[in-house]
């Protein structure tokens, strides 16, 4: 039981990190990433194979998955930071979608479908295996809470202020013109950089990737961490996070107890209540359920 | 005033905290124009497309011929023989000329072919250019369009928004003209005008609109000889 | 670049003309880009799937019910999800369109499970004509992508209502204000695009196979057919689907055909960044 609770919870973990990032690009900078699973793929094999073919230590194959992932992020930032938000969704979603294609087929780097497995154990103290899930749970929690303080620091500091008018508006955009698309690169590369670590974590976890381990589904769940728990707001996207995990495995444990769907069933199933949560939300609460506080000027209060 | 055909009163709208129109009261007669001048940021637009139902009206009363139009939505609207032509993106401009028309016949479309015939009558320069697509067309001949466009449907009231606006002054004074002869159908003529002192010239009645509230109303002729209005308005042109 | 491989290609863009033309026309009323193409076709395929296997009715009766299905489901969701967000951001519809073609296809999956399936016909042999392959349900799916097309060019020129679409889709506040009722017009193209959608899903069916993701395979490529014809511009849709489906199969001399796929979409990049508003569309009015 505690190891189905620990394994949860470190899956949730990946999740934030995730969502983190998108925050970040989306939240902060009202780019729209649906490419998450792109740079989830990207750090999980390049962490993976680092530190497989390669032989580099682990711990240092996941950062360097990160930075990999971020070089990533700078090239597609660099050629799409000018669009429409709407068109820069697809775009974005379409990179995701070429980075799992060239995952299925270049399978003499990646394996391709069969899956690429990673034997090698990051963070392994000599521990017993209850013990080093424990130690990696630590570890992700760790990950996500340095993560939580670096974007409070930005989002709270004038960077972060800057970076919200821009989000806010297009005309005070305007007015500070190409440093706009300076901030939108740089940000993107760094919730690019988060996603890579994430998805090299990921993969030293779960120890066997696969290309259809990173669906575009996995956009949507992001999303809807991000969404539900209110944009640009880090608190709340950890609450969101939460609430989309539990979704996901609370659906999980309805299968266990019941036979009457089968498991291919169940996973329409979620998507289904997944997807109808965040139509839902968009709908009703665009905001989110943990609003950021409205930014009510002096001369508003005054009137 | 015996024969008001329209009268707004008491009207009130904005777009977001505040009134942009506040307290409005505007009559107009059959086979009359009233023009309504004022300096930028007036309300004098907003107050016409309150009237129009383009922007919601949050009090008051928008009478036509007795009815009370104020809360319909513009398609309403203009089902009450109300026709407003917009200052900007008036026609549809990837409509050719000819479909512009059908458009503004929307309503009584057994009558277009007539009625485009007598709205080439009034602008013969469009003679040539109904196939041409209004997207196409120089800003004098899009002018031209959309306000054809509204007389289609053989409005008892017309409301434009600056129609002289952007244009030469040839193609103003083609203008003015044309809403002469538009009064002389017995059409009812609301207008919002820069160009004061030619848009009174051809009024029977004016109004003038400072922070969205009426400052003075009364006779096109009073108006200009109004000193302080010659000084505020009438100097300058748009 | 044998003829077989343009005939393919043409085969494709016949295949995406059709949708690409509703998603244009949607695009001219939603003003955003909807991702649920892809949902409604599925859903299309399958009315028609049901209808023929299951039911065992002729393919032209089913054809007839995808086109129901598709439209009262393009309207339902208007109804129900689009219209009343009408106001919101076009990204914030983009990102409900995504969610919604997903609940769609999954519902569908739920109800027909995943299995690939195929319609009721006879087997028969390609036929041949000066060395190019084609079946027969390829002639049918050329024939009905021609059929939509004039029906569509008449149904814009030449009624009156089509002609209030183009003139929503224009400049929506002109039209309500020249009396032309939003509502009503609206209504109106999200059942005529639903019904293309419909039709689509049964071409769909009948050249691939038909299985709960269908839509969704087929969506970057109609997208990118209707952006590189300009989003908004039916025509455009047209000749974009022609581009698109030979690029398509010209990619495949060079990658291997799994990248199909990527194709559609790096040519919607491409095309956002060199020319935004494609080969035959208008920029966008910005209000």
């Amino acid at each position: 039981m505690l190891a189905y609770f620990v394994a949860m919870a470190t899956y949730a973990g990946f999740f934030m990190i995730l969502a983190q990032g998108l925050n970040l690009q989306w939240g902060m900078t009202g780019m729209v990433n649906f490419g998450v699973a792109g740079f989830y793929a990207i750090g999980a094999y390049s962490g993976a194979l680092l530190s497989t073919r390669v032989g580099i230590t682990p711990e240092l194959a996941i950062a360097l998955a990160g930075a990999i992932a971020g070089v990533a992020g700078l090239g597609v930032s660099l050629l799409t930071v000018r669009l429409r938000e709407d068109y820069f969704a697809i775009v974005t979603l379409g990179f995701g979608e070429i980075v799992r294609l060239f995952a299925l087929n270049e399978d003499w780097l990646t394996e391709g479908p069969k899956g690429l497995r990673i034997p090698v154990r990051p963070f392994d103290f000599g521990l017993g295996n209850t013990a080093y899930s424990l130690v990696y749970l630590g570890v992700v929690a760790l990950v996500v809470l340095v993560i939580y303080a670096i974007c409070e620091r930005i989002r709270t500091g004038p960077y972060g202020r800057t970076l919200r008018a821009i989000r806010e508006d297009d005309v005070v955009a305007g007015v500070l013109g190409k440093y706009v698309l300076r901030f939108r690169v740089q940000i993107f590369v760094l919730g690019s950089v988060f996603m890579g670590i994430a998805g090299a974590l990921f993969a030293h976890y779960i120890q066997n990737i696969s290309p259809d381990t990173f669906m575009p589904m996995i956009a949507i769940f992001i999303w809807m961490s991000v969404i539900v728990g209110g944009y640009g707001n880090n608190k709340g996207l950890l609450l969101g996070a939460g609430i989309v995990m539990l979704i996901l495995e609370g659906s999980r444990f309805l299968g266990d107890f019941t036979s009457i769907v089968t498991s291919q069933q169940l996973s329409s199933i979620r998507i289904i209540l997944i997807g109808v949560i965040l139509m839902a939300v968009l709908r009703f609460k665009p905001r989110g359920l943990i609003p950021e506080p409205k930014f009510v000027s002096e001369f508003e209060k005054a009137s | 005033m015996s024969d008001v055909f329209f009268r707004a009163e008491g009207v009130c709208s904005g777009y977001g905290r505040g009134d942009i129109v506040s307290d409005v009261n505007v009559a107009v007669e059959s086979g009359s124009i009233m023009t309504i001048i004022g300096p930028n940021g007036a309300g004098k637009s907003t107050f016409i497309k309150t009237l129009a139902g383009v922007v919601q009206r949050r009090t008051g009363k928008i009478l036509i011929d007795g009815h009370d139009v104020g809360g319909l939505p513009p398609s309403e609207v203009s089902r009450h023989a109300i026709a407003y032509v917009p200052q900007e993106h008036n026609v549809f401009r990837s409509l050719s000329v000819v479909e512009n028309f059908e458009m503004g016949a929307w309503i009584e479309p057994r009558k277009f072919k007539s009625r485009m015939e007598s709205v080439l009558e009034l602008f013969p320069a469009l003679r040539t250019l109904r196939a041409v697509k209004a997207g196409n067309l120089s800003g004098g001949q899009r002018q031209m369009v959309a306000f054809g466009m509204a007389l289609m449907v053989e409005p008892k009231l017309l409301l434009l928004d600056e129609p002289s606006a952007g244009l030469s002054p040839a193609m103003v004074e083609q203008m003015f003209e044309a809403i002469r002869q538009v009064r002389e159908r017995g059409i009812a003529i609301l207008m919002v005008e820069q160009n004061a002192m030619q848009a009174l010239q051809i009024s029977n009645f004016g109004t003038v609109m400072t922070a969205g509230r009426v400052a003075m109303t009364g006779p096109a002729s009073e108006l200009l000889n109004n000193r302080e209005v010659a000084e505020l308005y009438l100097g300058t042109r748009a | 670049m044998t003829a077989q491989m343009i005939v393919n290609g043409l085969i494709s863009a016949a295949l995406i003309a059709p949708p690409a033309v509703a998603f244009s026309m949607l695009f001219g009323i939603l003003r955003f880009p909807n991702f649920a193409i892809g949902g409604y076709i599925t859903v299309g395929v399958f009315a028609a799937y049901a209808i023929n296997v299951q039911f065992g009715l002729p393919l032209w009766l089913a054809s007839l019910g995808a086109m129901l299905a598709g439209s009262v489901v393009v309207w339902a969701s208007d109804q129900i999800i689009f219209r009343p967000m009408r106001a919101s951001a076009p990204v914030t519809l983009l990102v409900v369109s995504i969610a919604l073609t997903f609940v769609l296809e999954h519902s569908v999956r739920l109800i027909f499970g995943a299995d690939v399936k195929g319609f009721d016909l006879p087997l028969e042999r390609p036929l041949v004509f000066g060395g190019v392959h084609v079946t027969r349900p390829q002639l049918y799916l050329i024939g009905a992508a021609v059929l939509v097309v004039i029906i569509t060019h008449l149904l814009l020129t030449r009624t009156r209502l089509g002609k209030a679409m183009r003139a929503m889709a224009d400049n929506p506040q002109l039209a309500e204000v020249r009396g032309i009722r939003s509502v009503l017009v609206r209504i109106a193209v999200t059942l005529y695009c639903g019904a293309l959608l419909g039709i689509s899903g049964v071409s769909a069916g009948l050249d691939l196979v038909i299985e709960p993701l269908l839509g969704w395979g087929l969506t970057i490529p109609i997208i990118a057919a209707a952006i590189l014809g300009g989003i908004g511009s039916v025509y455009g849709a047209m000749l974009g689907a022609v581009l698109v489906g030979l690029a398509e199969e010209f990619t495949t001399l060079v990658l291997p055909s799994s990248y199909k796929i990527g194709v559609g979409f790096v040519m919607i990049t491409i095309l956002l960044l060199l020319r935004p508003h494609g080969l035959l569309g208008q920029p966008e009015i910005k209000k």
